[in-house]
């Protein structure tokens, strides 16, 4: 076996500047489309449970196209494809002081769309797990529908949501990988030009693994906080142990229940 | 008619004018009539309890009320407003904050209490006020606290819902739509998901209710609390009120003969 060990230490501590660009922008990019895709995800959520037949269909097929097709074929379709029938070409942009690139643009608005299919229906389903009497109860006491979404059912459902798109987040930045196809330098991309300029492929494509690894492992801790401080909010018992939540277990989600 | 005339008429009204008024109501639910042309006035302070076997259409008459559920045909006025229609001569359904507006005065208690698991219980009772009514909140926390004092539980004042008894959640149910200031109170079933013990100390708190004169609608199967409280009683049976009358003449001259099989089933 021929594994440069002075090349990968030297990889894994002191990477290089476009290493650490595409490290950066693999969290940037992870960042801004997951926000963008919770705000997105929420409207198509509201949509579905419109009163509007026409909204609710709508919300529907979306879910259902989003959701049935692979992100890889909507980034092209977004980013070339737009282009090739002349529809909309992304150029490179500043905002904030900072260029962004044509790619990086089609790489977060085809994430957000990816990612707001399945957010979507997480945030239904949290609010699926209000029960009714609660809805009631707050339309009772005479709260108009954005107070009671805002004060009775969002907290409450919260509970339900955020796990699972915690989760989201966590895939999200592995997906980010994914983006190297339309061009965008980030952190995969970036490894796999050094790899072909070094040869050494698998002393850096293990870097890369463990920095990928670190980010979804931070984002683990911080996911936990989050779970925790959220329980402690309700007044809720629920600690999971973070071995458990890294190394895998089932757990069973007590529902939400009221008495 | 002038403004000023249109506001004295009004206030003259309002004192002569039943706080609810159901005019003719049907309401079909999955394909069963459940109400069936019912009309009911409830005059200001009045009791009423409304009785009859289950399935006959208690519970969704009271809901439909506070426009919880929707009625087919009829008319349901709170102090002379529709509830579910923007006017009195409207066909047209109320908008949601119109109807959030109106729901103010009617309070409402639920069977299974439905008090905000993420609240503790004085949050529960000011809630509303702070969030609805903009009330101030130390203001709204006040009263709240003297709610909570008013039905027992003012050392329950921080505790979850999760923490409390069935009848302690039901009172601070009962706080929390008391802290709305409703012109009525409405009652669904509010002792009947409770143990035998719980029950007295809720109908304790609606007696005294009862006694500083809220006018009360109540479905409830406490005869009892029927006999000593309401003013009348309302049989239902099969979608329709088969009998109205105050509790003495009711139980012991039945005029119905349904009044009588079912009053034979409670003893």
């Amino acid at each position: 076996m021929h594994f440069d060990w002075e090349f990968f230490w030297k990889a894994l501590f002191t990477p290089s500047d476009p290493f650490v660009d595409g490290l950066i922008l693999t969290i940037v990019i992870s960042v801004v489309a997951m926000v963008l895709a919770t705000v997105v995800g929420l409207v198509v959520a509201l949509m579905r449970r419109s009163r509007f037949t026409g909204l609710r269909w709508l919300a529907g097929i979306y879910v259902w196209v989003i959701r049935g097709t692979p992100l890889l074929v909507q980034l092209v379709l977004i980013y070339t494809g737009l282009a090739a029938v002349g529809l909309y070409q992304f150029h490179d942009v500043s905002l904030f002081g900072m260029s962004v690139r044509a790619a990086v643009q089609a790489a977060i608005i085809g994430l957000m769309i990816n990612e707001s299919a399945y957010i979507a229906e997480i945030i239904r389903a949290g609010m699926d797990s209000v029960p009714k009497g609660q809805f009631e109860a707050a339309a009772s006491l005479g709260m108009k529908p954005a107070k009671v979404m805002r004060w009775i059912i969002v907290p409450q459902s919260l509970r339900v949501m955020v796990p699972p798109l915690g989760n989201s987040f966590n895939g999200m930045m592995k997906t980010t990988s994914v983006l190297s196809v339309i061009g965008v330098s980030e952190m995969f991309l970036v490894t796999q030009s050094i790899s072909s300029a070094t040869f050494h492929t698998f002393e850096i494509f293990i870097v890369a693994a463990i920095y990928y690894l670190a980010l979804t492992t931070i984002w683990t801790f911080i996911q936990a906080w989050i779970e925790n401080r959220l329980a402690r909010q309700l007044g809720v018992d629920q600690r999971v142990p973070i071995t458990q939540r890294l190394l895998g277990a089932r757990r069973a989600e007590p529902a939400l229940q009221q008495a | 008619m002038n403004a000023k005339e249109a506001t004295v008429s009004r206030t003259v009204e309002s004192t002569i004018e039943p706080v609810v008024s159901v005019r003719g109501v049907s309401c079909t639910l999955g394909g069963r009539k459940v109400l069936d042309d019912v009309s009911l006035d409830v005059a200001r302070g009045q009791v009423v309890v409304i009785i009859g076997p289950s399935g006959a259409g208690k519970t969704t008459l009271l809901r439909s009320l506070n426009h919880l559920e929707e009625v087919d045909s009829g008319q349901i006025l709170i102090s002379g407003v529709p509830i579910g229609h923007r006017d009195l001569t409207s066909t047209k359904r109320v908008g949601t904050s119109e109807l959030a507006r109106r729901r103010r005065e009617i309070g409402f208690v639920f069977q299974h209490f439905n008090l905000f698991p993420h609240m503790t219980a004085a949050e529960n009772v000011w809630n509303a006020p702070v969030r609805v009514l903009g009330t101030p909140k130390d203001e709204a926390r006040r009263d709240a606290l003297a709610l909570l004092t008013r039905v027992g539980l003012a050392d329950k004042a921080q505790s979850r819902p999760s923490r409390l008894s069935g009848g302690q959640q039901q009172r601070v149910a009962i706080a929390r739509a008391l802290a709305m200031r409703p012109k009525v109170m409405l009652f669904d079933e509010p002792t009947s998901a409770l143990d035998v013990e719980m029950v007295g100390e809720v109908l304790a708190v609606m007696r005294e209710l009862a006694s500083e004169h809220m006018t009360m609608v109540v479905v409830t199967h406490e005869v009892r609390f029927a006999r000593d409280v309401a003013d009348r009683i309302v049989v239902m049976d099969a979608g329709r009120i088969i009998e109205d009358a105050p509790p003495a003449q009711l139980f012991a001259n039945p005029r119905h003969d349904r009044t009588k099989a079912f009053l034979s089933t409670l003893n």
